[in-house]
């Protein structure tokens, strides 16, 4: 891979979305460094779903370590699969069971967010129907029947679940504005598809059809668009749901259980087998997972599914099979084939264009692991946004020796909150240590 | 008409002219520019039907008429029924300009709420505590509907300062400003108030880090009338006890009260429940045997949810005459209208509460009345020096002059700390974020917001107590979310107020139980109290029970005045003393002086005078009768607090009552000696003091704080260390 040159687009998507801390949508195996078992069993989970079976998986991690990076490399595994992937973070506005919306709009984010292999980068929901439809016209000319006919059968697995009358109906809907060269048609029916109707007279005014995707039918709606894709002639339906700390974040007790509830009932399907053609995967921090108060085990029934297993655990190793799946700590030769690669596409992929030889990176880590300790091992996303500082600045000032920059590195530590606005600060606050304050 | 009147806009121009106005009046006119210009807060202060609203309300309108989205204007009421009345008053005006008006409380319409929702425009009326339930459960709407806010305007502004409903409201106030991010573009705080005395303090009180500068408008001309008298009543030592309930001062009180309220609504605050109940008894008596519907009702917070809330009801609804006999429980927060009259039995808690319950009587164009009906007992050989100087009485004549000749009242206590608060606005705003840092937090609430006194320190003990008793959690990642504790709290509803009445407390001795006192007056163990005609050791408090164990204490016979209630102020006491020095309680106005008491309460007077004078009380501080000492310090709670701390600390027998301390079994010599070995060794801090008090909680939240703060914020607010020096100083050596 070290020889393989990098397209520029890739290489921009890459450093400009670490260097703000994100993770990149495109190019993602260009840097992609260890966690090999884990991406093992993930793997097998992908087949698995494209097979008919069903996965989930909570994938916990420290704030940092690497959590939403992980799902972005198995979605880019998931779409070379040919399943069709969403995905979306939570958020206060956004979440598995509500009643004023916040499902829905959870369900329209995944639907934005709707990606296949042709169009990784998302809003590809009109794709998907669109190929339905030709799929179905083929077939209708290959066996020469009426193309509704073709449709309706396509559709009649769909009708036996909960709403799948009218999803059914919608996609016909599509159809019909495709024969008829009715774009509004079709646009309507694409955003009922992505739940952005809020009011069932409207639906029904611009559809005919007496429902909408709303608050109540989050998870059942999945369901029906897994069976769709497979339809459209995908594998499956993965579905990304990262930041579920938000849901330990509810301030209601209520909402909270509500929101728990709905995830058990996902994992009873996944697991028992009734899902078909679809995967879950859930990116959260341990506290969301493990809080005996707050969190996921909080709820007594998904505490004694997602307990981790007990024998491995007596042996010292690790049960990658099980539903909750913690991610390892990268090790020191992780992170240095990690900044390899990192000055590689910094480099656009050309050895004679590296800005920093082999030494550099090792006493860079070297300097990393000195100032912080080994915390910077488990979150390696600040490591990883002072390393691309570094080669900016090397990039532009060529006369500055590698070696000086490393001596002054200060890693910035990330504060997370959920408090968008700046506030001032006096310097008093960092000196009596506030900022780190714990409880 | 005048050019000011030229400024505003047409539709309110049209407005005025409906209404047959000929002019503007004098503060209506003076408040146009400075809040057209939009750049100041503006405090008008006026008397009561100055037309404070409409000075307001005509150049604001002008200035948001053309406002498209948001909220232009954030009314801010203490009380629900203001708030009614004021959208009634706003109706027409706001008509003409095709701009909605809503109120906004909890027993407010849903449908108009629900529009607002939707199309958030011109005036929002609310309260603190409904403001503080948008901001918690639905602040992504705060910021869209209010992105356009061009000014908050607080009504009673008087009633919020120094309180922790003010600290609540500043804080709120200024958390919205930061949601906005309206800090370096800060919103106008408009403030109406009833005359204030002493207003050069009041801008800080309305903006505490005065990023704005801050205009003062008031009327050269105060003309609210204001009739007050103060009733004096004997209770006669009666040998035959049997028929004594007819002659007694509380008789006569009740028939009186009978006399000047039936047939209309009024408010009777007599201090205790046990009075209250008493009282409102033999009204009700009065009024069956002289077979007509019983009109008079007690209000205190022992009673029942529901009798209380009927009674609040038929006070709002004004229909039928309702007298209401009630503790502080109706002085602030519940929503009643107008009253005709105020009547105050025994004498009040403090200048400010008096201004405050007189402030509920005086509908539109009628004076507000006030008569205070005080009994003193018939003096004896034995009775106790408190009563000889008729020390209720003349406290009560101090605080009338106060309030009414020198204008003044309280201050805000600008030393509290206000933890409380402090913890509920915690929880509230890491409530509203969902996940916070601990410096974005103390950034927010104390070096931006009112909390500007708690130091680092302190604020990280609060956090961290907080975090133990499970209010708080923390991510690993830093930021903290609410508890499980602090949820329920949080999702209660009763969460969004942060005052509540104090609590009641059963004193207990041995086993049997003697009735309930308000906690709101300092028990310290060791401590000597008045209950029932008789003196009391205080040993030691249960908070959970709310229950105070006391023993029988010897002493002489106990005054019947024991300066009941709160904090009794410095300048209050210094009144006292200037009347018995002048011997004159009237009030000069006009060159004329006003008398204000009846017959018997200034042959009541004449008594306490004449007995100040002939113990020659001007030049003695510390005199001794009997075995007993007692030092006069004619100086407020705090400081007579601290001295009786302090000799409680030495083993003295202490007691104080009306601000008088009163040493059993000791003398001169021995209470001056400890005095000085007290200057020589120097004073016990604040915060040491009030780890002897035997009950710290008093405000809402106090429960969960820890210690420490608890004790440091319970100091501050009772004892005055330094105030207590130096009247030692400037005393004990003088002869």
């Amino acid at each position: 891979m070290t020889n393989k040159r990098i397209r520029p687009k890739e290489k921009d998507a890459i450093i400009q979305s670490l260097k703000s801390g994100v993770t990149p949508n495109i190019g993602i195996q260009h840097i992609q460094v260890g966690r090999v078992n884990e991406l093992k069993a993930l793997y097998e989970d992908i087949e698995r779903v494209s097979d008919g079976g069903s996965c989930f998986r909570i994938v916990v991690g420290e704030y940092g370590s690497g959590k939403t990076f992980f799902l972005s490399v198995v979605r880019s595994i998931a779409l070379e699969k040919k399943l069709v992937t969403v995905n979306a973070d939570l958020s206060p506005d956004r979440r598995i069971h509500a009643s004023s919306g916040q499902a829905r709009n959870l369900y329209s984010e995944l639907m934005r967010n709707l990606a296949t292999r042709n169009k990784p980068d998302g809003n590809a929901i009109s794709s998907v129907v669109e190929r339905f439809v030709t799929v179905a016209i083929k077939e209708a000319e290959s066996k020469n029947i009426d193309v509704s006919s073709v449709i309706h059968e396509k559709l009649s697995s769909l009708s036996e679940l909960v709403g799948g009358y009218d999803f059914a109906k919608v996609i016909e809907s599509y159809w019909l504005g495709h024969e008829q060269d009715n774009e509004l048609l079709k646009s309507n029916s694409i955003r009922w598809l992505r739940a952005e109707y809020s009011t069932k007279t409207d639906a029904k005014k611009d559809l005919g059809v007496r429902s909408i995707i709303s608050d109540s039918s989050f998870y059942d709606s999945l369901k029906l668009m897994s069976l769709f894709v497979k339809q459209a002639g995908y594998a499956g339906l993965l579905v990304n749901l990262d930041e579920m700390v938000n849901l330990y974040k509810l301030n209601s007790t209520q909402a909270r259980t509500s929101n728990y509830e709905q995830i058990l009932r996902i994992l009873n399907d996944c697991l028992q087998g009734s899902a078909e053609h679809l995967g879950f995967l859930f990116g959260g921090t341990p506290e969301f997972l493990l809080d005996p108060r707050k969190g996921l085990y909080s709820y007594e029934a998904l505490q004694s599914r997602l307990a981790e297993n007990s024998f491995a655990k007596r042996a010292g190793v690790i049960d990658y099979s099980s539903p909750a799946l913690h991610l390892a700590s990268l090790t020191p030769e992780e992170l240095y084939i990690l900044l390899k690669n990192l000055r590689h596409v910094f480099s656009g992929g050309d050895k004679d264009k590296y800005l920093v030889p082999d030494e550099a990176l090792k006493s860079f880590l070297y300097h990393c692991s000195e100032t912080i300790g080994e915390a910077y091992f488990r979150t390696p996303r600040s490591t990883i946004k002072a390393f691309l500082d570094m080669l900016a600045v090397l990039e532009q000032n060529p006369t500055i020796e590698w070696s000086q920059l490393v001596k002054n590195l200060t890693l910035e530590e990330d504060r997370p909150s959920d408090m968008e606005i700046a506030i001032i600060n006096n310097d008093t606050v960092e000196s009596e240590g506030l900022v780190d304050f714990q409880l | 008409m005048s050019e000011e009147y030229e400024q505003l806009d047409r539709r309110v121009q049209k407005w005025v002219f409906k209404q047959g106005w000929s002019d503007l009046r004098e503060i209506q006119k003076l408040a146009i520019k400075p809040i057209l210009s939009g750049d100041r807060d503006v405090l008008i202060s006026a008397s009561t039907a100055a037309g404070k609203t409409e000075a307001f309300f005509l150049p604001a309108c002008s200035a948001i008429a053309d406002v498209e989205q948001g909220f232009g204007i954030l009314y801010i009421s203490p009380l629900k029924a203001l708030i009614n009345d004021q959208y009634r008053r706003l109706e027409g005006l706001c008509e003409l300009l095709e701009m909605p008006v809503t109120p906004w409380h909890g027993d407010s319409p849903q449908g108009k709420k629900n529009q607002a929702k939707k199309l958030p425009l011109g005036i929002l009326l609310i309260t603190p505590e409904s403001l503080e339930s948008l901001l918690v459960r639905e602040s992504g709407w705060v910021k869209v509907a209010f992105c356009n806010l061009k000014y908050i305007v607080i009504d009673e502004f008087h009633a919020f300062i120094g309180s922790e409903r003010g600290q609540h409201l500043l804080s709120l106030l200024n958390r919205l400003e930061h949601i906005l991010d309206r800090y370096t573009d800060p919103i106008p705080r408009v403030a109406l108030s009833a005359t204030l005395g002493d207003l050069e303090k009041v801008p800080e009180s309305l903006r505490p880090n005065g990023s704005l500068p801050c205009e003062t408008i008031t009327n050269t001309r105060s003309h609210s009338t204001l009739k007050v008298q103060v009733r004096g009543y004997i209770e006669t030592i009666n040998i035959e006890a049997d028929n004594s309930n007819y002659t007694s001062a509380e008789y006569r009180i009740c028939e009186d009260i009978y006399k000047l309220c039936r047939g209309d609504s009024n408010l009777v605050f007599a201090n205790s429940r046990k009075r209250t109940e008493s009282v409102a008894a033999q009204l009700s008596d009065f009024c069956e045997e002289d077979v007509v519907p019983n009109e008079f009702f007690p209000h205190h917070g022992s009673l029942s949810k529901e009798l209380r809330e009927d009674l609040e009801f038929r006070l709002q609804k004004e229909t039928l005459p309702t007298t209401a006999i009630c503790t502080m429980t109706l002085e602030l927060g519940i929503d009643i209208g107008k009253v005709n009259s105020v009547i105050q039995v025994t004498a009040p808690h403090s200048v400010s509460s008096l201004r405050q319950r007189m402030g509920r009587s005086g509908r539109r164009n009628s004076p507000a009345i006030l008569r205070m009906l005080i009994s003193e007992d018939e003096l004896s050989k034995d009775s106790s020096i408190i009563d000889k100087l008729r020390m209720e009485l003349i406290q009560s004549l101090a605080m009338i002059r106060l309030l009414v000749a020198n204008k003044w009242f309280e201050p805000a206590d600008t030393s509290q700390l206000h933890f409380s608060t402090l913890l509920h606005q915690v929880l509230a705003t890491t409530a509203q974020w969902g996940g916070i840092r601990a410096d974005q937090l103390y950034a927010l609430l104390c070096q931006n917001g009112p909390f500007q006194k708690i130091s680092i320190h302190n604020f990280k003990s609060l956090l961290s107590h907080m975090g133990s008793m499970e209010l708080l959690t923390q991510l690993s990642s830093g930021e903290l979310v609410l508890g499980i504790k602090g949820e329920r709290i949080v999702n209660h509803y009763s969460f969004y107020a942060v005052f509540k009445t104090p609590e009641e407390y059963r004193i207990i001795a041995g086993n049997k139980a003697l009735g309930t006192v308000p906690i709101d007056s300092v028990i310290l163990e060791g401590m000597h109290i008045i209950f029932g005609g008789r003196r009391w050791k205080a040993i030691n408090v249960d908070t959970e029970k709310k229950v105070i164990n006391v023993e029988v204490a010897q002493g002489g016979k106990p005054p019947s005045f024991g300066g009941e209630g709160m904090f009794i102020h410095d300048k209050v006491r210094q009144e006292m003393l200037t009347i018995y020095t002048e011997g004159d309680y009237r009030i000069e106005i006009g060159g004329n002086k006003i008398d204000f008491a009846d017959t018997n309460a200034n042959s009541l007077f004449n008594e306490g005078t004449s007995f100040f004078r002939s113990n020659n009380l001007t030049s003695q501080s510390i005199v001794q009768e009997g075995q007993r000492v007692y030092v006069f310090t004619w100086m407020g709670d705090k400081i007579v607090n601290t001295i009786v701390a302090i000799l409680l600390l030495h083993n003295f027998k202490v007691g104080a009552f009306a601000g008088v301390i009163e040493v059993e079994k000791s003398s001169i010599e021995t209470v001056k000696n400890c005095f000085k070995s007290v200057i020589a060794n120097g004073m016990p801090t604040e915060t040491q003091l009030a780890n002897n008090a035997l009950e710290k909680q008093i405000e809402k939240y106090d429960e969960f704080l820890p210690d420490d703060l608890l004790s440091e914020g319970y100091g501050q607010r009772t004892f005055d260390s330094k105030g207590a020096l130096f009247w030692l100083e400037s005393h004990v050596y003088i002869v």
